[in-house]
């Protein structure tokens, strides 16, 4: 034995190792974690039950939707311009948040329409809408199921409420022609809305619809790179409300699905609220869904580059939307259908696949 | 007047719940990165650590008003946590492996970080209990405190943090002489 030896340090020694090793693991831990982000998750998910607590109230907002859409009264100006009348306090609020969305300059507006974080946000509310659906299917369908002697006015009172929601759901798909096929889903199950049986079909059909767009979020949240055994990393709060859509797709559990539907439409109005540098983030993903970044029926685009941008979608008037010389407007019409036959107003459709609004009014 | 005592009330209950808002962020800001060192001291990876510790900080801001001490209490329902993990671990090895959250933007270069920590490779030779005992007497705990909070004796205590310091110190030695 040879050489010397390092002696044991004692255990003072070892306590101040110990600590500084704590020291510099939490010091490297604090620049490692995005707390900001976390603490914000911490509020959003903890909320939760305030969202979901009193269901009526978190979905409140679809009814600021509704009155903000099919307007009770609708004054069409001279340049085909639309404007909805309202005094009810949450569509007054979700009308400004709308405006400032519309007041956005429009090539702002039209980089928009296919930001990933804006798409997911629509959709969001939309999952929002059909887990509500397939849940009062199935308190329907319960409460069909007790009653004593003849539940057919029941059946037929449930299945009438159904095809109402079904229809505004239908209505909001069929501004989104990236949502042909939810749009294509909820007609067939308004069209199925009659008889017990029916009825359940059409929950389980919703149940799956959300699922699918559960997914689609997911796929939106997913930032692109090259396919390895885990996805990129996504931005902290993008990673958090892309859980929530997965876990979303894949509970068993319908409560679960009004609470996380909830959540994760409340996340994703926040992610656009920051997007658009906006403090009250409540009920954008509503107001994008309601089409607000569509809307260029009064747009001055005469200086828009549009040679790289999808126009699907868009609403655009005869007398109000200004377009660059070299948008041949003759053959735009053709690929655009009028909202209402006579309006003047019309929206880039997608392909031949075309829906006839009029039947959903 | 009853209208001018609701208002009162409804005034104080705001500027209570504001206060409690700001009382919470400051102690998520503060303490959330200790909460997460902790729990990897005891053998949870990074990420499963900053898993554990959101769902910890959740269930702290909805009871916020009733929890006296934040910062023990969160040790505790969070080193709970992770034992009940483990010990679902333990029972199915294929449980997904733990996704970015909101807390860990790049869990990757988190992963990367952890590995180049010398003080986790020390700590992984040790037995569970020793790390346990470990973790909470580092962040300042007294052997009767620590014993109070495992449910454990105070001799316990005192063995296995001896044992601990032993194979540090060990492991502090050999470092010496390899360098």
């Amino acid at each position: 034995m040879t050489g010397v030896s390092a002696a044991i340090p004692d255990e003072g020694a070892v306590d101040d190792w110990l600590d500084r090793q704590r020291e510099a693991l939490i010091g490297g831990l604090a620049e490692r974690l995005d707390v900001e982000a976390g603490l914000r998750a911490v509020r959003i998910y903890a909320r939760r039950d305030d969202l979901v607590g009193d269901l009526g109230r978190a979905l409140d907002v679809e009814s600021g939707l509704a009155a903000i859409l099919p307007p009770p009264t609708v004054v069409a100006s001279t340049s085909g311009r639309v404007t909805h009348f309202r005094s009810d306090g949450e569509a007054v609020a979700l009308g400004i948040t709308r405006q400032f969305i519309e007041n956005l300059p429009p090539a702002t507006r039209l980089g928009l329409r296919r930001h990933p974080i804006c798409m997911a946000s629509s959709r969001g509310r939309l999952v929002v809408r059909v887990v509500k659906l397939a849940y009062e299917l199935s308190s329907d369908l319960a409460a069909i199921r007790e009653v004593e002697g003849s539940p057919a006015l029941h059946l037929q009172l449930a299945a009438a409420r159904a095809r109402s929601r079904a229809r505004a759901l239908a209505r909001d798909l069929s501004r989104h022609p990236a949502l042909a096929h939810a749009l294509a889903a909820v007609l067939a199950l308004s069209r199925s809305l009659a008889g017990d049986p029916a009825l359940a079909v059409a929950r389980d059909n919703a149940r799956s619809l959300a699922r699918e767009l559960a997914l689609d979020i997911v796929k939106l949240l997913t930032p692109a790179g090259p396919r390895t055994r885990r996805a990129p990393a996504a931005p902290g709060a993008q990673a958090f409300a892309r859980r929530l859509a997965l876990d979303l797709a894949y509970t068993a559990d319908s409560r679960d699905e009004i609470e996380l539907a909830a959540v994760l439409a409340h996340a994703l109005d926040h992610q656009v609220g920051d997007l658009l540098e906006l403090k009250h983030a409540e009920g954008l993903g509503a107001v994008l869904l309601a089409g607000a970044l569509d809307d260029f029926t009064d747009a001055d685009l005469s200086d828009v580059d549009l040679s790289a941008v999808d126009l699907t979608g868009v609403r655009w008037s005869e007398w109000g939307t200004r377009w660059p010389a070299t948008v041949d407007i003759a053959r735009l019409r053709s690929e655009s259908q009028e909202t209402e036959p006579g309006s003047g107003v019309y929206v880039v459709a997608p392909g031949t696949a075309t829906v006839d609004l009029t039947t959903l009014v | 007047m009853e209208a001018a005592t609701s208002s009162v009330d409804v005034g104080a209950r705001h500027v209570a719940r504001s206060t409690a808002e700001d009382e919470f962020a400051s102690f998520y800001r503060q303490f959330v990165p200790t909460l997460v060192g902790f729990l990897i001291w005891q053998g949870a990876s990074a990420c499963l650590a900053a898993d554990l510790a959101q769902e910890t900080m959740i269930k702290a801001y909805q009871g916020w008003s009733r929890i006296e001490s934040p910062a023990a209490w969160a040790r505790r329902v969070a080193s709970r946590a992770l034992v009940r993990h483990l010990s679902r671990v333990e029972e199915d090895p294929a449980a997904r492996a733990p996704e970015a959250d909101a807390l860990v933007p790049q869990p990757d270069a988190l992963a990367q970080w952890e590995c180049g920590q010398e003080i986790l490779g020390l700590l992984a030779v040790l037995p569970p209990r020793q790390r346990q005992v470990l973790a909470w007497s580092v962040d300042g705990y007294t052997p009767a405190e620590i014993a109070a909070e495992l449910g454990i004796d105070s001799a316990a205590v005192r063995s296995n943090l001896l044992k601990a310091r032993r194979s540090v110190a060990q492991r502090m030695k050999s470092s010496e002489e390899e360098s």
